[in-house]
Formats: structure tokens, C-alpha cells, sequence
């Protein structure tokens, strides 16, 4: 996970002596460990028995559509909402007891939360003044803070005066300036334009790696997760539904709903049962669709997921291509998506099963017609049996 | 896993519903329970209502008090629905004109113009004079009930004026558009769009005017018109004595009536908060007018601001004038009264300084605790709070003082034989439960401006929820605070019906008694005047401060 960090590139990041200096000068990273928690509001119970680890020092995420739970849970962490049942540890200690106030984890709101009637270092002081800091303490590291997120020429700025960007950075450097032992960040780049996004992303990581402090981020963007994130729960209807690497999850999906959240999936409903000696064969529920499996697949009903990428387009009549247990599905061509890098085909194969197939664009080739008829080649291990 | 829960909040809550139960809902109680009880046996009865509608004198106040309480809701929509459409739908360089001079008649009670109305319309005013000198004949513009539905209606125009053009400024510009490429124009574009939208905003104003109307005490008094219910309450309450049941059932019809029109109001605005469906607003689309439409709108505007002004210039005249009696103007001026309004009158000025400064303070902490408590705790039946301080909106002051008198005459203050009910502290908390409602939509409002994260940002970085207050909410409501304070102050400083109930003697009282108790001689008329035109100075500028307080919040916190 470390090796990642150095694959970044720091970019807009300044002063990286700094940055290091100041990394080694910090409270040793701490774990978080969330025990059977649950949570209502009112009648409605939005968390239902969470049990999570978080190492320390691990960028983690919580991923999940709105209304599952993730911001509550997060929330819950910094001590905000209605009183959870279960325990939440940091650094070991039960913090479940304590106001926010004193919980000393630093949140980073999604609507940044700066105050409008205090200029920029002010808002970034904010902290140190509550926690009673020394007066040349305080003016230092907010000039180091403000420095760490490259707004230091800002500070008598007021947060009406900043772009949505630079708000963000403010926010951050409010936060970190206080020195928490965890960074919590709910939904930080949702208010950023496109290109921003993906910069401040970096920036996140980068950041985060030069404070070593264990953070939690939490989405609804998928692409956000995998791309800055050691590890990501994947929440939904209160519950955790999977815990894991991006990859892992990508490719080993828990559930059908993982499945479908992380990205495009053909999902089809039905039974995987032993073949003979051969190995185990997959029957759609309906059409009675079929396709050979590898031998460790589970057994039972479930869904089958197949990647949009996992096909690869040969000839219709073509040979079968070479290559251990590779099947052939005919298909034909009902329409296509043009996504930039590859052409996504809406195709109907054998016995009417509907799927999307995403083959890569070269330049100057031309769409598939509808109508046309493609074969598809599926080699075993890119189809994945879920059983439920 | 229980949070320690701080006990600040409900002690916070125990002190507000405490004074709350004592100074509204007890004395309020009494009066309805009062009058539905025998005078003698205690017993429950309606036989007070039966006494009160077998006497002729009450019916016909009765039916005077609806009469012209509606009546005056029709002039006053003749005002204000002209002026609305003219601001809202034309590009209309007198816009400025219409929003601003509109507002003046509300910074002077209705009663401190009645005076300056008799010497313009009355049987021997200004108009009348003239028209007997050239025409030979006079228009009885302020006999009997005709003087109080002009004098209400061209005071309380403007709440159905900003009511009904914040409504038209609402209308998204887009709903019209939308009904025009359906096929509607004209008059039907203007009948089932903009009509049914601006609804809420003028019944929410029309309402507020009929209640005004309906419960107004010094108007009719000053001119001298008793057969209404309010005058019979304050007579029969002055004359009789507390006991006498009938004082009773008229405040119980007062606040029946008021509570009955606030509902309408209610009624009216549920559920058709238009604006807020919309994002954009922006109001109708404007045309421009042809010179001909132009000089017609101007005539309009014109001969209504004139209308509604001439009280404020004739009393300024009034404030004047040495002697003023069969003339059209004044015949010679003279400082002399305002001499007398700074030198004998000047303890009212410094009573209503103090007292509606007293007021005004009560009403800022006890609205920003109710707004803190209702919008930031989970306290059960916190919204309570709120909904018990606002439903004084629709107690009349008469009923607030006979309250009073009933509640607290037995009470004897300490170190003085004087009574409860006749202190002026009770009367600075009278005016301050009569103004809470105002004062406390200021205060809800500034919260709501506010967003909660920013007081959960401070928190997470290690400011307890005091410290949060104190940091970060108060510096950031201080616009909607200081606008509030201002409100409630220009509002107490010229209250009159509880202050008349209230106030015992000379010493104690405020500007808007000395007013009325100069304006009932002629020859206190012109003091009387010059301290009318000392309280809408004072009420002037405070509306002046509080409305820049209020812009400089919003564009703070925006």
C-alpha cells in the first residue's frame, strides 16, 4: 500500500520539506474500531450493527448510494446525530461517551462549513484557540497549514472571496491545523467541478501520505474510491456489504448489489449445479441460457456477473478461438454507446439473453450495424458466479 | 453508549415556559374562563354571551366592529392592489417611488393620524371647507364609522401591499412563459396564473389588515366612535370595574374573531408556498409603457400617495400651528409645542426610550432561546415554545390588559402599596408579549440562515456548544438579532391599547398615552402633534436601522 504513494504524482502540493518535517513531528497514526453499531432516527433504523476495522494510517473509504448509511456513519464517528448504540474505538479508546468536542477527530464537511465572518486564517486558528495553544503556536501552524495546502497567500481572505477549490483547501488546513488524530472527510469533492475533482483527489492522497493520519472518506463515486483509497465498505440500507481493495472488490463482488454499485455488470439470475466431472455448469432462470464455469465456482442460485469487458468480439462464424474451456456466445448487435475510449454494444445473444459488451475503440473503425451478428469469446475465469 | 446530555437547554426551556404561562396563557385563560362564568356562582355558563347579545347596544357594536373591520379590508386592497401590479408588472420608473413611500403610513400608529384626519376630511376640515366655499355642499368622509374604516385603511394598506408584491415577485418568470406557449394571454393569462398565484400573499395581508382593524382601540377613541367592540371592552372595563362580566366576552369575541382570521391566513398560505417550488423566481416579466399608460399609472400612484400621506403632512401642520380651527391652513406657526414636548412632555419620551428598550431586549433573548432551542435540540415539545410566543399575534391588546388587570391586581409589589397590574415593569413585559411574535420570526429566520455544519465544524475542532454560541452563532445572527430589537422597539414604542388599560398614572406612562391624553383637548392638540411627530421620528429611524441591519446580515451570511 505505501509503494502506491510514490506512484502519485504530488502535483500542486508545495514546500515538500515541509511536508516532511512536519509528517515526522505528528502523533503516531491510531486504529479505529467500530463494534456493533447500530442507529435510528426516530422509527427508522439507518445503521444496522456495523462492525468495521480501520488500521492506522489506512486511507479507507466508505462507499455507497445515498441513503445508505455512510454519512451517518461517519458522522456518528466525529459524534454528531442521535446517540449510537454499539462502540466506536479510537486508538483503542471508547469515545462513545464524549461530545464532539472532545473526541479530537477532524472532519472535513461536505459543504466545507467555513465561517463566513472570520477571515481564512482565523478559520484555520479556529482550533488551536479552542484547544488553548500558545499565541506563537497558533501563528505558526497555521502558516504552515494554510502553506501544506497551497493557500498561504490567501489568509486574510474571507471564505466569500475563495473559489469552490480553494474553499476546500481552507477546510482541509482548518482541519489539519488542529492536529486530529483521524481525518474524516464526507464527500469533500462533491461540490467541485469535474477537472478540480480529480485534482484535489490526488492532492487527498497526497496529503494524507505526508501525514500518515488514519483517514476515512466517504462517497457515492466509485471511481473516487478506487482511485485514492486502500481499502473501501461498500455500504448499503445501514448494512456493510463488502470490505476490501478495490480490485478485490471489482473483481471478487460479494453480492449482487456490489456487483452492480462497482461499475458496469451483465448480471443473470440462476442456478449453478455440478456437470458431471467436468466441472460446473451455469443455467439462466429464464431461457434456459448456459455456460460453463470454472470448477471451484459455487454452487447453488445466484446471479452470474460477467464484466462488459470481459467478452472479447471474434468473427460470427468463426472458428472457436484456441484456449482452455474459451466459449463462444452468438449475439446480435441491438445498438451501441460511444464512451470515448470503447464502444459499448447492447447485444442480444443465444435463447434472448440481453447484455452489454464494451470493445475498444481504434481509431477510425467504425460502430457494429444493428442487426449485425458477433460472436463472443469468454474465456471461464472472466465469468463470476455470486451465489445468494 | 448514552452521550451525557447538558441540563442547560431544558433549564433554558423551564425559564421561557414559565414566563410565557404567567404572562400570556394564565391571563389569557382568565379573561375567556371569566367570561364563561357566572359573576356570582362561579358556575359554568353561557348565560354572559346570552346578556351580551340581548343588549342592543352590544349587537351593534358588534356588527360595526365586522363592518368595518371588512370595509376597511376592501379600501385598503383598492390602495394596495393597484400599486402591487404597477411595481411588479410594468417598468415603472415610479417603482422606487410606490416601495418606499408606501411604507411610511406604518411608521405611525393609526392613532396619532386620527387628529390630523378630522382637520383634513372632517365635517370642518381642509376639504370639506373648500368644497362648501366653491361647491356648497361637504362629503361626510369621517362621520361616525367613516372615519375610522379611512383612518385603518390608509394605515394598514401596506401589509396587503408587501404581502401581495413579495408574492408577484415569487412568481416564477417561467410559469407565465409556460402558459403562454400553452395559448393563454390576457386578461384569462392574469385570471388562472398570476391571480391564484399572488392568492396567498394577499389574504396573508388582508387578514393581518382585518385583525389590525378589528382590534384597534385608539382610533375609534380619539375620534370619539364607541360603538365597537374593543371601546365597549375599555369602557366597560374603566367604568364598571374588573368584575363586570361583559368586558369579558368581548375580549373572548375579539380573540375569536382574531384567531379566525390568522386561520383563513393559515388556510390561504398552506401548502402554496409557490416560491420555494421554483428556483429562479424573479418575478414577472415587465413591459414597458407607452407615454400615454405612463402618465395614467402616475396619476394613480399619485393620487393615492397623496391619499395615504396627507395624515402625516397635516399633522406635521398640526405641530405647527398656534391656532387651527375653520381654516383650511393653519393660521400662524409656531415652535412652542415642541417646546412643551421637550420640556413638560419629555418623561413620555424618556418612559417609551425605556420601556420599548426593555421590551425589545426581553424579546431578543427569549426569541433567540426559542429559535436555539426549537432548531438545534431535540428537547420534546420544543416547537411548543415557539407556537404558544407566536399565538400572540392574535391577542388583541385590550385583551393582553384586561388580562392583566385580572390576573395581576391582586398581586402587591414589594416597598410600594401599588399593585402588580399598574407597575411599568408589567407594562414593559406587556409590550414585550404583545411584540415577541415579530421579534421572534427575526430571530428563527437568522438561525435558519445559518447552517448547522458550521456549528458542528466548531464543535469538531474542540469548541464546546457554549463556546459554538458564543463564537460562531451569535456573531453571525447579530444582523437578525439587532433587526429584531429594532422591530420589537419601533413596534412597543407607540403601542396603545394595553398601555391604556396598563398605565396609572401620568409619571409611568409612555409617548402614545401622552399623545392620546393631548389629543383630547384642542388645546393640547398641537403638543399632542408635536409628539406624534416625535414618535414617528423615532419609529422612522429605527425602521431605517433595522432594515440596513437586516441587508448588511444577509449579505454577510449569503
Amino acid at each position: 500500500m505505501k509503494e502506491a504513494a510514490t506512484l502519485v504524482n504530488p502535483g500542486p502540493i508545495p514546500a515538500t520539506g515541509d511536508r516532511i518535517r512536519r509528517a515526522a513531528s505528528r502523533k503516531p497514526a491510531v486504529r479505529i474500531d467500530i463494534e456493533r453499531l447500530s442507529l435510528s432516527f426516530g422509527a427508522t433504523q439507518v445503521l444496522k450493527g456495523i462492525d468495521l476495522t480501520v488500521e492506522a494510517g489506512e486511507f479507507f473509504a466508505f462507499l455507497g448510494p445515498s441513503g445508505s448509511g455512510k454519512s451517518t456513519l461517519l458522522r456518528a464517528i466525529a459524534g454528531f446525530g442521535p446517540a449510537p448504540e454499539g462502540r466506536i474505538l479510537v486508538g483503542g479508546e471508547d469515545i462513545g461517551a464524549c461530545p464532539p468536542w472532545q473526541r479530537d477527530v477532524g472532519m472535513v464537511f461536505q459543504s466545507y462549513a467555513l465561517w463566513p465572518h472570520l477571515s481564512v486564517a482565523r478559520n484555520v486558528a479556529y482550533g488551536l484557540e479552542e484547544r488553548h495553544a500558545p499565541r506563537e503556536e497558533i501563528r505558526r501552524r497555521v502558516a504552515e497549514s494554510l502553506e501544506l495546502v497551497g493557500m498561504a497567500q490567501f489568509a486574510a481572505r474571507y471564505p466569500a472571496q475563495l473559489s469552490g477549490g480553494q474553499q476546500q483547501r481552507v477546510a482541509l488546513a482548518r482541519t489539519i491545523a488542529a492536529e486530529p488524530r483521524v481525518l474524516l472527510l464526507d464527500e469533500p469533492l462533491s461540490n467541485l467541478d469535474a477537472g478540480l475533482r480529480v485534482q484535489m483527489r490526488e492532492e487527498l492522497l497526497a496529503l494524507q501520505r505526508a501525514l500518515g493520519i488514519t483517514t476515512i472518506f466517504v462517497t457515492h463515486d466509485q471511481e473516487e474510491a478506487n482511485s485514492i483509497c486502500d481499502r473501501i465498505a461498500v455500504m448499503a440500507g445501514g448494512v456493510i456489504q463488502q470490505v476490501g481493495r478495490p480490485v478485490e472488490i471489482y473483481d471478487h463482488p460479494g453480492n449482487e448489489f456490489v456487483a452492480r454499485f462497482l461499475g458496469a455488470a451483465n448480471l443473470i439470475a440462476g442456478r449453478a449445479e455440478r456437470d458431471g466431472s467436468r466441472g460446473v455448469r451455469f443455467r439462466s432462470a429464464e431461457g434456459g441460457f448456459e455456460l460453463s464455469l470454472t470448477s471451484d465456482a459455487a454452487l447453488g442460485g445466484g446471479h452470474l456477473m460477467i464484466r462488459p469487458q470481459g467478452f472479447d468480439l471474434v468473427e460470427a462464424d468463426g472458428p472457436a478461438a484456441a484456449g482452455a474451456g474459451v466459449q463462444i456466445v452468438r449475439a446480435v448487435v441491438r445498438s451501441s454507446e460511444f464512451l470515448g475510449g470503447v464502444l459499448r454494444y447492447s447485444v442480444t445473444a443465444e435463447r434472448g439473453v440481453a447484455l452489454i459488451v464494451d470493445v475498444r475503440h481504434d481509431r477510425g473503425r467504425p460502430a457494429l450495424q444493428a442487426g449485425q451478428s458477433i460472436g463472443l469469446s469468454l474465456r471461464p475465469e472472466q465469468a463470476l458466479f455470486i451465489a445468494s | 453508549m448514552q452521550r451525557r446530555r447538558s441540563l442547560r437547554p431544558y433549564a433554558v426551556y423551564g425559564v421561557i415556559a414559565l414566563f410565557l404561562a404567567i404572562f400570556l396563557v394564565v391571563p389569557v385563560a382568565e379573561v375567556i374562563l371569566v367570561a364563561f362564568q357566572d359573576a356570582h356562582t362561579g358556575a359554568v355558563t353561557v348565560v354572559n354571551f346570552q346578556d351580551f347579545f340581548a343588549n342592543g347596544l352590544f349587537r351593534e357594536s358588534f356588527f360595526n366592529s365586522l363592518y368595518v373591520a371588512c370595509v376597511s379590508v376592501v379600501i385598503a386592497s383598492a390602495f394596495a392592489l393597484p400599486l402591487a401590479y404597477f411595481t411588479s408588472r410594468f417598468n415603472f420608473s415610479g417603482s422606487v417611488l410606490i416601495q418606499t413611500l408606501s411604507f411610511i403610513p406604518l411608521l405611525m400608529p393609526p392613532f396619532i393620524g386620527a387628529i390630523a384626519m378630522q382637520l383634513l376630511l372632517g365635517a370642518n376640515g381642509s376639504v370639506n371647507l373648500l368644497l362648501r366655499q366653491h361647491f356648497g355642499f361637504t362629503i361626510p368622509f369621517m362621520e361616525g364609522l367613516n372615519g375610522v374604516i379611512l383612518v385603518d385603511s390608509i394605515h394598514y394598506f401596506p401589509f396587503i401591499l408587501i404581502n401581495l408584491a413579495a408574492s408577484l415577485a415569487n412568481i416564477d418568470r417561467s410559469m407565465e412563459e409556460a402558459a403562454q406557449s400553452l395559448g393563454s394571454s390576457g386578461l384569462r393569462l392574469f385570471r388562472r396564473i398570476v391571480f391564484p398565484l399572488s392568492m396567498p400573499g394577499f389574504v396573508a395581508g388582508a387578514s393581518l389588515v382585518f385583525v389590525k382593524v378589528f382590534d384597534d382601540l385608539g382610533t375609534p377613541l380619539l375620534l370619539n366612535v364607541t360603538k365597537l367592540l374593543p371601546v365597549q371592552a375599555y369602557l366597560r372595563v374603566t367604568s364598571i370595574g374588573i368584575t363586570d362580566p361583559m368586558g369579558y366576552v368581548i375580549s373572548c369575541i375579539l380573540v375569536a374573531f382574531s384567531v379566525f382570521a390568522m386561520w383563513v391566513a393559515f388556510l390561504g398560505m398552506r401548502g402554496k408556498d409557490y416560491a420555494t417550488v421554483q428556483r429562479g423566481g424573479g418575478g414577472l416579466a415587465k413591459r414597458n409603457l407607452g407615454p400615454m399608460e405612463s402618465a395614467a399609472c402616475y396619476a394613480v400612484v399619485l393620487l393615492i400617495l397623496v391619499i395615504v400621506l396627507a395624515p402625516h403632512a397635516w399633522l406635521l401642520l398640526l405641530s405647527f400651528a398656534t391656532v387651527w380651527s375653520f381654516s383650511v391652513l393653519p393660521s400662524a406657526y409656531t415652535f412652542a409645542h415642541y417646546h412643551s414636548a421637550f420640556t413638560t412632555a419629555i418623561g413620555f419620551i424618556l418612559n417609551t426610550v425605556l420601556y420599548a428598550g426593555l421590551a425589545a431586549l426581553i424579546d431578543v433573548l427569549i426569541g433567540t432561546a426559542i429559535a436555539y432551542l426549537g432548531q438545534r435540540t431535540e428537547i420534546r415539545f420544543r416547537k411548543w415554545l415557539d407556537h404558544v410566543a407566536s399565538a400572540a399575534l392574535a391577542i388583541p391588546g385590550v385583551v393582553i390588559g384586561i388580562g392583566y388587570l385580572r390576573a395581576f391586581n391582586s398581586v402587591e409589589m414589594p416597598f410600594s402599596d401599588q399593585s402588580m397590574a399598574t407597575w411599568w415593569g408589567v407594562l414593559v413585559v406587556a409590550l414585550s408579549v404583545r411584540r415577541l411574535p415579530y421579534a421572534l420570526r427575526s430571530c428563527v429566520a437568522g438561525l435558519q440562515q445559518i447552517p448547522v455544519s458550521l456549528e458542528e465544524a466548531s464543535q469538531n475542532l474542540g469548541a464546546t456548544s457554549f463556546r459554538t454560541i458564543l463564537r460562531i452563532v451569535a456573531p453571525l445572527m447579530s444582523g437578525a438579532l439587532a433587526a429584531a430589537f429594532v422591530t420589537s422597539f419601533a413596534t412597543a414604542a407607540v403601542e396603545l391599547s394595553a398601555t391604556l388599560m396598563l398605565v396609572s398614572r401620568d409619571a409611568d406612562a409612555p409617548i402614545s398615552y401622552g399623545i392620546y391624553l393631548f389629543m383630547q383637548t384642542v388645546s393640547g392638540r398641537g403638543s399632542g402633534a408635536a409628539l406624534g411627530i416625535i414618535a414617528v421620528l423615532i419609529v422612522g429611524i429605527a425602521t431605517f436601522v433595522s432594515h440596513r441591519l437586516l441587508a448588511g446580515a444577509r449579505s454577510r451570511v449569503a
